[in-house]
């Protein structure tokens, strides 16, 4: 089986890299295509969100330890893996091996700037775009204001946003994905990460197979 | 500085499926004792962590089966063997 490799990164960390990475793997699983979400944080935020056992079974949660040990990325077509914020090290060293990456950033001057220095640290030949996340509601022009500000400093941007919404930090703390909560903003979370997901799979059928 | 790196970006590199890690595990293959759940270890330790648990390729499939059975995700099903075991007299 080829196994396609996904990258959530960035320089800076609380841009919503683990959301990112938790959503858009279950986005992408389904119970015929199980998909591998490796915990690269020493942190190990994704292994303290799936250990309350409510994700679903078809989302295959461990850190890069076990994964290099188990070799379960043989067993699945895509594996994403979700890097600490701020480890330049594994970031660059790895990013070679990713067919693509993606770098969330919040729509801040800070988050921004430090987009654009982890799209300047990678490699030659990294597949790289940026995620825009924590989107204030309308009127804010922020998001439109912060993609704009990124394709303007010659950054590629994914067209899918993804919301400001409680709703995420609530999932979290019971353990579960946005998707299972009730709400019409736990869905508008959700349905974000299905569009992305959509974008993501056209953007990886695009990339060449290694 | 430079050797710790490497290792750690061969371990993400192998946990990606793109390689083989360098660093060896721990525990040794030739001492290990099977436990009959799915694990072996090395028989004069009781593993107190995951990170010390080794699972044979081989059984790797029929435990994948049998979260999929459970319908829990692996990472869980494992804390929760690593648990019982810990507190198990074996």
């Amino acid at each position: 089986m080829t196994t396609r490799t996904l990258g959530i990164g960035s320089l800076k960390g609380g841009v919503a890299k683990t959301t990112t990475a938790l959503h858009l793997g279950a986005a992408l699983a389904s119970a015929a295509r199980p998909v591998l979400v490796i915990d690269g944080d020493p942190l190990r935020p994704l292994t303290a969100w799936a250990s309350a056992g409510r994700l679903p079974h078809y989302l295959v949660v461990m850190d890069e330890q076990r994964a290099a040990r188990t070799g379960a990325a043989r067993d699945v077509a895509l594996v994403v893996l979700d890097l600490a914020g701020g480890d330049a090290d594994a970031l660059t060293g790895v990013a070679g091996d990713l067919d693509i990456l993606v770098v969330p950033s919040t729509p801040d001057a800070l988050a921004l700037s430090a987009a654009q220095r982890t799209l300047d640290a990678l490699p030659t030949g990294a597949n790289a775009r940026v995620l825009l996340t924590m989107i204030p509601p309308k009127p804010s022009k922020a998001g439109e204001s912060a993609a704009q500000t990124l394709r303007d400093a010659g950054l590629t941007v994914l067209r899918t946003t993804v919301p400001r919404l409680t709703a995420f930090a609530d999932a979290a703390a019971v353990g579960c994905l946005v998707s299972d909560l009730p709400g019409p903003r736990a869905a508008r979370g959700a349905d974000a990460y299905r569009l992305l997901a959509k974008e993501v799979q056209t953007w990886l059928s695009g990339k060449r197979q290694k | 500085m430079a050797q710790r790196k490497a290792a750690k970006v061969a371990t993400f590199t192998a946990a990606l499926g793109r390689g083989q890690a360098t660093a060896p595990a721990k525990s040794s293959t030739a001492t290990a004792t099977a436990t009959g759940d799915g694990f072996t270890t090395r028989p004069d330790k009781v593993p107190t962590t995951a990170t010390q648990i080794r699972m044979d390729a081989a059984l790797y499939d029929s435990f994948r089966a049998k979260c999929f059975a459970r319908r829990q995700s692996m990472s869980f099903v494992v804390e929760e063997l690593v648990r019982d075991w810990v507190n198990s007299d074996t």
